[in-house]
Order: structure tokens, then C-alpha cells, then sequence
């Protein structure tokens, strides 16, 4: 019989259970956490953790870590390479990269803060093999993706002609199956296909050129097709008019589309801005906040942006383009990715006293401390677009620390500030809160059902904080990470390498409708539908440590 | 023309007399070198006021593995704003990386990326070095006795603009995309080059005094690729939106070779030999105008002998 490891005396939080700052004994068997063993069982370690915060490994819903654009951004950056080089160590391999890291550089920086999972955001459908490819060479977090669809040729056509929604629900099955996807995300509704129209703009009611059909009719369709195939995560939405000034009556205007249907809003700090002020440009983040407040079934991501050297990386071309003008260094990228959507690649630097940026900065914290459930918001800057993951300790110190943000406040661009309630906000977040925000939450709202908790049968995905009063020194540098059990992490520095397993979902479809799909495949795809499809077998080659299906609660 | 008066030279070395007594700083490995090191490390910039013993603990990487300069190399001499480094087997990367003043010779073969970044002072390196050598740079002399490797001058991929000022004189071959992407800066290559040169350079000049590889020029915006027209004959492929514009007089040359054998004078007096191949050339030029498809401001200018 297997040995057990006993984690002793240290302070636990565990939303999940419900467990505030209590102090408690975590034993972990073959893995995954369990009940206190028999008196007569054999503890094989014990780590004396008295006085420590121990919480589960944290979860990153929203990071641009894999897909086709992270390579285009890395190409295009070699500055950003050369300037930030990482010497190969015992057990890790060498890597560069602030604002978009090496695929090693990035798995070894989320250890070595405590992230055991990342999920990549922006999957296209034919970018997903490539994608898989990438995840499986970040070592360390577990991984997912989510696939980008609504900017698709088959589904904008299946729209245009009306088909049944029970054909678009199982086409998103096929889809989901095919590129072993943990979700579904929509990105710019149609948008990004009008932009290839040479449409500059799309709003929720405004009707694309060749399809004919308006952002609100694709979203609902696929908000029933997800809500229909039982996917544990709601559709996760990037809307229309990212960072255009005035966006806010458009994102309310989407939150209200749902319905009381569950969809997840992501990086919503770039759809919250109003037209208000000598600079026709202001923070809509209160509007926003008390929407979310009173409709239970929403749940956001905020993607706060960070001052500094970033590059921005989207499937939105039409926004990326429009933000050419601003790129800093002067250079960008757009593309078009087989027709499935689009990919636009633009460095950026935000900068403290530029207002726009500080207001930028000002509406996150405004969303992030009005939105009053932390089950239905995610810490996010997501990553690079708003800041690089490395910022997220940063982050956390302005959540929890309202000196701390005044200070910060006092550095930006007096008119941001001066607008901003955000000094008066006497909100800080305790530690079982950034819990939530940060492993409980996003574990449930993806149905991780083994994850983001310190409950028995959870696996052994822990993360060990030695309290410090300034919060981002403590959250920068854990004491100890597990990893299924094992430690990979001390003092924030990397003890032994590990592979991160794949999660992925299964929904049930009606096979009938690959007819038509291979007919499309054959006449207009650059590979053959067999082909496109990923198999199990592939993701096993590529990723050692397997693959983790997840149950969908169908209700057909 | 006779611009070589005294005045410039005797103006512009003024060190001289103070560190004459000084040895120059000798760099020996003491065995003999497998794997590439990282010299950025070892400039007159950033040994400057520092002891031998202070030298021998400064951090070094050889083929990503951190060790000091005293794990790797003996140390002789006391001088340091002049560097040698002798018996180094080719393996020296980063040679010169943003140095502004001083001096440092590598006898022998250097490795990627020489002198990049520099922005004064003399790279002179002895034998050939590997790619990208002048990368980002900005101002100085970058001398190499031998060939070059590809992309000298040029950007690395990604980069908006390569070499950006300064003189790099080539007296062997150079590789191919010689001054890809240049913005600014005199390059002379005495030998022959690789495919492509001047492709997308945005400013400045290219001297090639042997024979171009194939597209010479393609996607050109600016700036100036010189070549005699003895060798332009065997040169076949020209990129179709390139338009001869016939001839030119032109008296820059010479402004052109007094600026850099004046600046290689001020240096070391025989940086200057390799100049005066200049003076058999006239001022008249074969004119070609391109790349059409991008601007059509840069020239193709194929000199005559006098």
C-alpha cells in the first residue's frame, strides 16, 4: 500500500469547502488528496507548513499562451526576446520572453507563482493542432482550449440560410470533439469575417454585408448550442467593439441578449468605456458592475491592464487593425487564418501618465472591486494584452491592499484619477477571496470537478504562501508547489520538472451531420475532414501525461 | 583630390600618450575552447576601472553555462581599452556588444553577432566572423580581415531596421542578405557576396567591390549599392522592377572615401589600406533605379574606372 504525505499545521483556504483561514492537516495519497488515513497507515513525508497559507494551484482561465498568433508575436518581437533571456537550469530548459515568453519560459514562470492549470482562450478550429502541439511543450500547468467559432464560413452560412438549431448544436459538438476543446469562445460575432468584407465596424444589430445576418442572431445561436450540449462553461464571449469608446451600451446591451441564459464575458474591461469628459472618453465600469450584480447567470474575466511593454494578441483583426497607429514598436500583423476567423498581432507599451491607458487601468480595479460575487469574476489580465501573466502578483497587491492602491492611483494621469470612485472604494480582498477569484471560481465555472479545491478525492494540485504583509512579494515567490502530489516548486524557484494533462470535453452529437460537413471539407478546406479531426492518440503522442475528459450534462 | 591633410589625425587621437605605456589586455584560453561563449561581457565599456582579479570573477557563458572569465581564460597585459583575444577557435559570440569606445582585436575567427550593437570605439577581428555581424549597430569601425558571415548589417527577423551607423569593412567575401534591412551607415566589401544583398534596406551604403550573388537590391526602398561595372556584367539577375536611368557624374565617391579613410586614420593606420582601391574609380556612374515596387528611391550605381 501506498505511502501517505501529510502537509501539517498549515492555514487553510478552500472556498470550495468552505474552509476560511482554518487551520487544518491536508494528507495526499497516490496523487490526489484524501480523508485522515487509519492511525495504523505509513506517512512517508511530512511537511511542516505551521504558519503557512496553503490554497490549490491557481487556475488561469483566460491566457494567450498557445495558437498560431503567440508564434507571430514571437517572431515579430525578437527585442522582447533578447532583452529577457533565461539561462537553462538543473531542470529546465533555457527560454526568453517578457511579454510573450518561450512555451518552457511560460509553464516554468506560472509554476514558479503557483498556477497549476492555463487555459488558452483563442483556439481556431484549423490553428488547433498547432495549438495542442504548443500546450504540450509548456511544461508544468495543466492545459485546455477553448475553440473560436462564429466567425466560421459553415456556420455564418448555416445562419444565412436559417438551418435548425438542433444542426448549428451539433455542429459545435463536432467542432468540440475535433479539436478536443474544453469550450467554446466566440470572438467579435461575425465581425471578424466582416472585417474581411471591408466592414471597419460591426455593432450587436448591425447586419454583415454578405451574410446578412447581425453579432446578436450568431450569439444566441451558439449561447443555445452550448447551453444545449451541456458544456460545464458557458459560451466565453469577446464582444463587439473591443476598446472603442462608448462600448459599454453595446456590452449591456449583449449581457441583457442572454436572457437569463449562463454566459461568461471575457476581458471586460475593454468593453466598459463611456464617451463622458473633456476626453470623450470614460469608465463605464459602474453600469457594467450593476448589471453583473443583479443577473446571477453572468460571470466575467476582467483582463486589467498593467503599465508596460506588452504586444496584443487577438482573433479580432477588425479592433486589431484600428489599433495599428498605437503600436509601439511600430509594427504589426493581421491576418486571416483559413477563413475560420482572423488573428492581429500589435505591440503595445501602456504607459502610467497617458490617459487613456490610466483610465484603462482605473476601470478594471473600478470592475474588479464593484462586482461584488468573486465566484462570477476571474483574475485576468489576459495575458499578454493587458500585462504578461508575470504581473498577476502585482495585481493581487492592488486587490488587497487599498494603501498600496491609492499610492498607485497618485502616479497615473491626474484626469484618469480624478474621475475615477475608485479612491473612495474601501473594498479589499482577504485572502479566502483571491482564493476564489483565483483557483475556486474558474475551476467550477469550467467543471473541473477535481480541481481547484483541497477537498478529499481533489488532486494534489497545491500551491504553499508563506504570509507576507506586502502581497505581491508572497504571491511572486510560494513556498512550495505540488503538483498531483509531488513538490516542483520551492522558495518560487523550480525543484523538478512535470507535465501538465490536457482537459478536454466529450458532448454527445448526432452523427448525421458530418454528411454535410465532409461535402463542405471536400470542396472548400485545405485538409480532408478525417484529417482535421484530432485524435486521442495524437494528444497522447504529443503530451505524456494524458488526457482528462470532463462530463457535460446534456439535456437532449 | 588631396584631403589628406595632418590636421584630422592629429585632431582626433588625443589617448594616445596617456595609456602608451599601458599593455594591452591579452585574452588566452586555457583550453582550447569547444563550445560558443558569450563575450558581451568583456568590452572597454564595462572592464573600465576594473582590476585583473576584478576581470577574472565577471560572469561569462559558455554554451549557456555560467562561469567566470578566470574558469576560461588566462589574463595578461593591464590596458583596459585594449582588448585581444588570441587562439579562440571561432567560438567568440557577441564580440564587442555595445561598445562605445576602446579597442578589441580577436586574432582569429569570430562567432554570430560581432560587434553588435557597438556605437564607437574598433572591432577589428582578425579572421571571419559568423552571422549577423554588425547587428544593430550604430556608429564605430567594425574591420574583418576575412569573410563575413550572412546577414551582415541586416535586422534580425522581426526587427523594423539592421545596422544603423557606423563603417564595417569587409576585406574577404560577405554571405547573403548583406545589409538586409539597413537604415543608416557605410558598408565596403572588398571580395564577392551571397544572394540578395541591400534587400529591403531603407538607407545608407553598400560598397561591393567584387561580384553580387543573385536580385541584388530586391525590395529596396532607399539608400545606395555600389558596384564596379566590370563585375556588374557577370552579375545576371536583377529583379525586373529595377530601371536603368543610364549615367551619372557624381563627385561623392571621393567625399565618400575621404569621410571613412579620415575616420579609419584617426583609428589605426592601417585600417586605411584596404581605401585605396577608391581612387582608380571616376565619378561616372551607371545608373539603376529600383525597387519600383517599393518606392523606387534606392540606386544601383555600377562604377567605371577613371
Amino acid at each position: 500500500m501506498a505511502a501517505y504525505t501529510k502537509l501539517a499545521g498549515g492555514i487553510v483556504y478552500d472556498p470550495t469547502n468552505g474552509i476560511n483561514g482554518k487551520k487544518r492537516d491536508i494528507y495526499i495519497h497516490d496523487g490526489r488528496i484524501c480523508k485522515k488515513p487509519p492511525s495504523n497507515a505509513r506517512i512517508s513525508k511530512t511537511w511542516d507548513l505551521a504558519g503557512n497559507i496553503i490554497m490549490a494551484g491557481a487556475i488561469d482561465i483566460h491566457t494567450h499562451i498557445g495558437g498560431g498568433k503567440a508564434n507571430i508575436a514571437r517572431m515579430m518581437l525578437p527585442e522582447d526576446h533578447a532583452s529577457d533571456p533565461i539561462a537553462a537550469g538543473k531542470f529546465t530548459r533555457s527560454g526568453c520572453g517578457h511579454a510573450i515568453p518561450s512555451t518552457f519560459a511560460t509553464g516554468y514562470r506560472y509554476a514558479e507563482m503557483g498556477y497549476t492549470a492555463c487555459f488558452e482562450p483563442a483556439m481556431l478550429a484549423s490553428n488547433a493542432r498547432h495549438t495542442h502541439m504548443e500546450l504540450a511543450d509548456t511544461p508544468m500547468v495543466d492545459k485546455g482550449a477553448y475553440v473560436v467559432l462564429g466567425n466560421d464560413d459553415y456556420l455564418l452560412r448555416m445562419l444565412a440560410k436559417k438551418k435548425d438549431p438542433a444542426l448549428i448544436r451539433d455542429y459545435v459538438a463536432w467542432m468540440v470533439h475535433a479539436t478536443q476543446a474544453l469550450g467554446v469562445k466566440v470572438v467579435n460575432p461575425g465581425g471578424i469575417s466582416a472585417f474581411k468584407f471591408n466592414q471597419r465596424q460591426l455593432d450587436l444589430d448591425e447586419k454583415h454585408v454578405h451574410y446578412g445576418i447581425t453579432p446578436r442572431q450568431t450569439l444566441n445561436a451558439l449561447i443555445d448550442a452550448v447551453e444545449d450540449l451541456g458544456l460545464p462553461h458557458p459560451l466565453h464571449v469577446h464582444g463587439c467593439n473591443l476598446g472603442v469608446p462608448g462600448n459599454v451600451q453595446t456590452t449591456l446591451d449583449t449581457l441583457a441578449a442572454t436572457n437569463g441564459r449562463r454566459m461568461h464575458m471575457t476581458h471586460i474591461q475593454f468593453h466598459s468605456y463611456g464617451t463622458e469628459g473633456e476626453h470623450k472618453f470614460s469608465s463605464g465600469a459602474a453600469a457594467v458592475a450593476e448589471f453583473i450584480n443583479k443577473h446571477k447567470c453572468l460571470s466575467v474575466d476582467v483582463g486589467q491592464i498593467l503599465f508596460n511593454q506588452t504586444v496584443t494578441i487577438s482573433g479580432d483583426s477588425m479592433h486589431q487593425y484600428a489599433g495599428i497607429p498605437h503600436a509601439h514598436p511600430r509594427k504589426s500583423a493581421i491576418l486571416d487564418i483559413e477563413c475560420d476567423a482572423g488573428c492581429g498581432v500589435v505591440p503595445f507599451r501602456y504607459r502610467n501618465r497617458n490617459y487613456v491607458n490610466a483610465l484603462q487601468w482605473v476601470t478594471g480595479l473600478e470592475l474588479f472591486l464593484l462586482i461584488e460575487d468573486p465566484w462570477r469574476l476571474f483574475m485576468t489580465t489576459d495575458h499578454p494584452n493587458g500585462a504578461p501573466f508575470t504581473s498577476y502578483p502585482h495585481l493581487i497587491r492592488l486587490l488587497m491592499d487599498k494603501d498600496f492602491r491609492r499610492d498607485m492611483l497618485a502616479t497615473i494621469h491626474p484626469d484618469a484619477a480624478g474621475t475615477s470612485p475608485l479612491p473612495c472604494i474601501e473594498r479589499e480582498y482577504s485572502l479566502y477571496e483571491i482564493a476564489i477569484l483565483t483557483r475556486a471560481a474558474p475551476a467550477r465555472s469550467l467543471g473541473l470537478g477535481n480541481y481547484g479545491h483541497l477537498g478529499p478525492g481533489a488532486v494534489a494540485d497545491i500551491t504553499v504562501y508563506k504570509p507576507h504583509a506586502d502581497r505581491e512579494r508572497m504571491f511572486s515567490t510560494p513556498e512550495h508547489v505540488f503538483k498531483n502530489g509531488s513538490p516542483i516548486v520551492r522558495k518560487g524557484k523550480i525543484i523538478a520538472s512535470a507535465q501538465g494533462q490536457v482537459h478536454s470535453l466529450r458532448p454527445e452529437w448526432d452523427k448525421a451531420v458530418e454528411k454535410q460537413l465532409r461535402r463542405y471539407f471536400n470542396d472548400y478546406m485545405s485538409v480532408k475532414m478525417d484529417n482535421f479531426r484530432i485524435q486521442d492518440q495524437e494528444i497522447l503522442e504529443w503530451n505524456s501525461s494524458g488526457l482528462v475528459l470532463h462530463e457535460c450534462t446534456s439535456q437532449s | 583630390m588631396s584631403p589628406q591633410t595632418k590636421r584630422p589625425e592629429a585632431a582626433m587621437r588625443p589617448r594616445r600618450t596617456s595609456r602608451a605605456a599601458l599593455k594591452a589586455l591579452s585574452f588566452r584560453p586555457m583550453q582550447p575552447l569547444a563550445k560558443p561563449a558569450n563575450i558581451a561581457a568583456l568590452t572597454p565599456d564595462k572592464l573600465n576601472g576594473l582590476s585583473i582579479p576584478q576581470i577574472a570573477t565577471l560572469p561569462i557563458h559558455l554554451d549557456g553555462v555560467r562561469l567566470t572569465v578566470g574558469d576560461i581564460f588566462q589574463l595578461s597585459g593591464e590596458d583596459t581599452q585594449n582588448l585581444h583575444f588570441w587562439d579562440c577557435s571561432g567560438q567568440l559570440r557577441h564580440v564587442g556588444q555595445d561598445m562605445t569606445q576602446g579597442r578589441i582585436e580577436i586574432h582569429g575567427n569570430a562567432s554570430h553577432f560581432a560587434g553588435q550593437g557597438m556605437s564607437g570605439g574598433l572591432l577589428r577581428i582578425r579572421g571571419d566572423t559568423g552571422h549577423f555581424a554588425g547587428h544593430r549597430m550604430s556608429g564605430g569601425f567594425l574591420c574583418i580581415h576575412g569573410d563575413a558571415g550572412d546577414w551582415l548589417g541586416a535586422s534580425l527577423p522581426g526587427e523594423l531596421y539592421g545596422m544603423n551607423g557606423g563603417i564595417v569593412h569587409v576585406r574577404g567575401h560577405a554571405g547573403e542578405r548583406l545589409a538586409d534591412r539597413m537604415r543608416r551607415g557605410i558598408i565596403v566589401i572588398d571580395g564577392n557576396c551571397g544572394d540578395y544583398p541591400a534587400s529591403r534596406m531603407k538607407a545608407g551604403t553598400v560598397i561591393l567591390l567584387g561580384k553580387p550573388g543573385l536580385y541584388p537590391g530586391m525590395g529596396m526602398r532607399r539608400g545606395s549599392l555600389l558596384i564596379p561595372r566590370r563585375s556588374w556584367k557577370q552579375a545576371h539577375r536583377l529583379v525586373p522592377s529595377f530601371r536603368d536611368c543610364g549615367t551619372l557624374r557624381l563627385p561623392f565617391l571621393h567625399m565618400l572615401l575621404t569621410s571613412v579613410s579620415n575616420q579609419a586614420r584617426c583609428m589605426d593606420r592601417e585600417l586605411c589600406d584596404g581605401f585605396e582601391v577608391f581612387r582608380r574609380f571616376g565619378n561616372r556612374f551607371g545608373y539603376l533605379r529600383g525597387d519600383l515596387a517599393c518606392g523606387g528611391k534606392g540606386e544601383i550605381l555600377l562604377l567605371e574606372f577613371a
